[in-house]
């Protein structure tokens, strides 16, 4: 797995290259701005990318700008945005364009090298990964005649890992079931919460995230 | 209020040594007037002999007056008419010569009754003779200087001089060489000049044609000069203008007709149908005139007594900017201003305190009022208004109490207006400083956690590496604190300031806040374009605000609702179990009140309003 790593503070970039190479990820290049970034993804066409969301000049959010750009004008390139912000518009919003090969992580996961490394594989693989804490904020919002405790203590789970990002199979190994198993369960949770099950399996992950926000 | 003494050049100051130059002045002015009204005096006396002359009538009428009664009473309230409206209007105004101009009009007019009072001394129809032709320099001299009385512009000086210098050259040749008894047109006086020294028939006659082109030019070149002046002031001026302007085209164009009739048909006798019709239309026309001089003479006196009225119209509590627009009323000059001099900040304001730059247009002026010869007020009025009126008396001692209070209100709007803009500028840099934070928690001690975070996980490879297993452990936990660490200060920050209401604006940051409010929200129709950047944060802050004090008082949903009409951006919101009992809250309504907003507060419900854009 070939990867590019755009951070602007040294210390942060270069304890995820350690991290990466240590865990056999190959680094072939690295970047501190997102013009930096883009220059290196176009001269070494990586399998992945890993950005921060805040880049120079303005440290707002020119790593999400290059997010996009990047799934625009390189779409085999997969991207993982790394986040200080628990901020699930930011994650939406990377979403919304590009459904698959995308990833928002919080920052703080990125030294937990096995994370990490699995998230870049989801990516890679096309998944879409959602940081979980975010996920379970939504999951925590307060409703006034929650929907969700219609759901049992399974599909509650397995809703849980919808929004991260996971396919089907990947649940299925998750939870120690038959893919089977995790299809029906994702059918009546679907019918049970009324979300639209005609989205693409990509898409499910913003029409979780949607109506969990509603 | 009796100290407030307005500024006059005229008037003298009434400090104690200045008495005796006070007297002085007071004892020259009275010299000045009866020095201006003796001229209409003696007009009018000449007025009433002329009555008398018309009066006498002869067996063959030797002028119009003397043809017809009708005739004689038209001439007569011609000729009266306008030596009375001259005084009047000399009596009216401090300054020029408007008053004396029109009754020597008069008096031109009603000479040629004096030529012809055939059985009256020789030297009296004389004189008429030579007084007559200065109608036409006159009425020039009129429509130049009217309203003012003065002449203004070396163009306009030059036009006056060369016409009086015509009419003075002609009058003094008729004079000196004309013997009426040779002049085969000679109709009125025949017999008499007395000021002859030789005559000349054919030079005079041939003086007499060309003197006829002559005042042909000059009569429609008045017309058209007229109706050129009143089509090009403003509208204020024309107000002024029109009363003596209007009529003046008219005596214009008539006496080019009579010109015209002269010249094509010089046998000229009262008996002749044209010419009586034509003398009949001139008289009118110089009755129209005077009527005109009477009518801004009236027009003058009403504004006068409107503006000696405003204290009265204002009323008690008169709303800021009433005493601009009652003197604009009064005045007709919809432009006016009036901008009220602060002593404190060293500025002008309007009536509703905002500061100004009184600068007059083009066409106007301006009038300081003074008192303690300390400026209160500058009013920019119309250059016109100057002629007609002293603004500085009529204002100053009319409605010196609305002005009074009008400034006092001003300055105390000014004094809000600051007030309001430091309140703003106290939140603004809150906010900043807020934001400030939010970036110095985030860049600073969120960075060193994140690679103390990094370091520890090293060390805890390292010694699982190296075997040392409860080093390990202890290294394990070390690093979930630091990472519980870096929780609760993003969380902190975010409290702080949350970044994303700078960058994606209302709809983004609301939503993220409805994800971890302590009880059910829901937001509806939140703007989605950004709105300013003062504005998005206060809304922000009050909806938390309002959110966590419904959350303290036992609500279990809150629903708010967004509307934006007017460039105002209310937000109503209501607690949808309707149990919340809101109290006051007085910190959301300093906030709000910072930018110009208010909050109402009810018991189940609250409404925020904001102006925006």
């Amino acid at each position: 797995m070939r990867v590019i790593v755009a951070d602007d503070a040294m210390l942060t970039r270069e304890g995820i290259i350690h991290l990466l190479e240590a865990s056999g990820v190959d680094v072939v290049a690295q970047a501190e701005d997102a013009d930096q970034l883009l220059g290196e993804v176009a001269r070494w066409n990586p399998d992945a990318v890993v950005v921060d969301i805040k880049m120079p000049p303005t440290h707002t959010d020119e790593g999400l700008v290059a997010a996009e750009r990047i799934r625009d004008e390189h779409p085999n390139v997969a991207v993982l945005v790394l986040s200080q912000y628990l901020e699930p518009s930011y994650a939406t919003r990377l979403l919304e364009r590009h459904p698959e090969k995308v990833g928002y992580l919080l920052k703080e996961r990125v030294f937990a090298a096995a994370v990490l490394v699995d998230a870049l594989r989801r990516v890679c693989d096309g998944e879409t990964v959602v940081d979980p804490t975010i996920v379970s904020r939504l999951f925590g919002r307060h409703r006034v005649a929650d929907p969700l405790n219609t759901l049992s203590r399974r599909e509650h789970e397995v809703l849980a890992l919808v929004a991260e990002g996971r396919s089907n199979r990947a649940i299925a190994e998750r939870l120690h079931v038959a893919d089977r198993t995790v299809e029906a369960h994702v059918t009546q949770i679907f019918l049970n919460l009324g979300v639209d099950t005609s989205a693409e399996s990509h898409r499910r992950v913003l029409a979780v995230i949607a109506f969990l926000r509603r | 209020m009796d100290d407030l003494i307005v500024a006059d050049h005229d008037a003298p100051a009434t400090a104690p040594w200045s008495t005796r130059a006070t007297a002085a002045v007071a004892v020259a002015s009275h010299r000045q007037r009866v020095a201006r009204s003796l001229p209409h005096l003696l007009a009018l006396v000449y007025g009433g002999l002329s009555v008398a002359v018309v009066a006498h009538v002869e067996a063959v009428p030797r002028s119009y007056a003397a043809k017809s009664t009708p005739a004689a009473i038209v001439d007569l309230t011609a000729g009266l008419g306008l030596i009375a409206a001259g005084a009047t209007y000399t009596l009216n105004r401090r300054r020029g010569s408007v008053g004396l101009l029109v009754a020597m009009i008069g008096v031109a007019w009603l000479s040629a009754d004096w030529i012809g009072w055939s059985d009256g001394p020789a030297i009296v129809r004389s004189a008429a003779m030579v007084i007559a032709p200065f109608l036409l320099p006159l009425l020039v001299h009129l429509v130049v200087a009217f309203p003012t009385g003065r002449v203004d512009g070396r163009l306009g000086r030059r036009i006056v001089a060369v016409v009086y210098g015509a009419t003075a050259s002609v009058s003094l040749a008729w004079a000196l060489l004309r013997d009426p008894f040779r002049d085969r047109y000679c109709w009125t006086n025949c017999t008499d000049n007395s000021f002859l020294i030789e005559a000349m028939p054919e030079l005079t006659r041939s003086l007499s044609v060309l003197w006829l082109y002559v005042s042909l030019v000059a009569v429609v070149a008045l017309a058209f000069g007229s109706v050129w002046r009143l089509s090009w002031v403003s509208s204020a001026a024309r107000r002024v203008h029109a009363p003596a302007l209007g009529p003046a085209v008219l005596v214009a164009l008539t006496q080019a007709v009579y010109i015209a009739l002269l010249l094509t048909d010089p046998v000229e006798s009262p008996d002749r149908r044209g010419y009586a019709a034509v003398f009949f239309m001139r008289a009118a026309a110089l009755v129209g005139l005077a009527a005109g001089i009477v009518r801004a003479v009236l027009r003058g006196l009403r504004t006068r007594r409107a503006v000696g009225r405003l204290a009265d119209d204002l009323g008690d509590a008169p709303p800021p900017g009433t005493l601009r627009a009652a003197l604009a009323r009064s005045l007709g000059d919809s432009r006016l201003d009036v901008a009220y001099w602060l002593p404190g900040p060293q500025t002008y304001v309007n009536a509703a305190g905002e500061q100004v730059d009184p600068q007059p247009g083009s066409t106007q002026a301006v009038t300081p009022l003074e008192r303690n010869g300390q400026p209160i007020a500058l009013v920019i009025h119309d250059r016109s208004l100057t002629a007609t009126h002293d603004l500085q008396h009529e204002i100053g001692a009319a409605s010196r109490l609305a002005v009074d209070n009008e400034r006092l209100r001003a300055q105390a709007l000014a004094q809000l207006a600051d007030l309001r803009a430091s309140r703003a500028r106290i939140v603004e840099t809150a906010d900043n400083t807020r934001q400030q934070l939010e970036r110095n928690l985030h860049d600073g001690a969120q960075q060193r956690l994140l690679a103390l975070s990094y370091e520890l996980q090293l060390a805890e490879i390292d010694a699982r590496a190296a075997g040392e297993a409860r080093l390990a452990g202890v290294l394990a936990m070390a690093g979930q604190k630091a990472a519980t660490a870096l929780v609760e200060l993003r969380d902190l920050a975010h409290g702080i300031f949350p970044v994303i209401l700078a960058e994606s604006g209302l709809g983004p940051a609301l939503a993220t806040f409805a994800d971890t409010a302590r009880l059910g929200v829901e937001f509806v129709d939140v703007p989605d374009s950004r709105l300013p950047d003062d504005v998005e944060t206060a809304v922000y802050l009050a909806v938390t605000a309002i959110v966590e004090h419904a959350a303290n008082h036992s609500a279990s949903r809150i629903v708010g609702v967004f509307t934006n009409v007017d460039k105002e951006l209310a937000i109503e919101f209501i607690d949808d179990g309707d149990q919340a009992r809101f109290q006051d809250l007085i910190h959301v309504a300093d906030r709000v009140g910072a930018l110009g907003g208010r909050i109402n507060v009810e018991q189940t419900r609250v409404q925020v309003v904001l102006p925006c854009g």
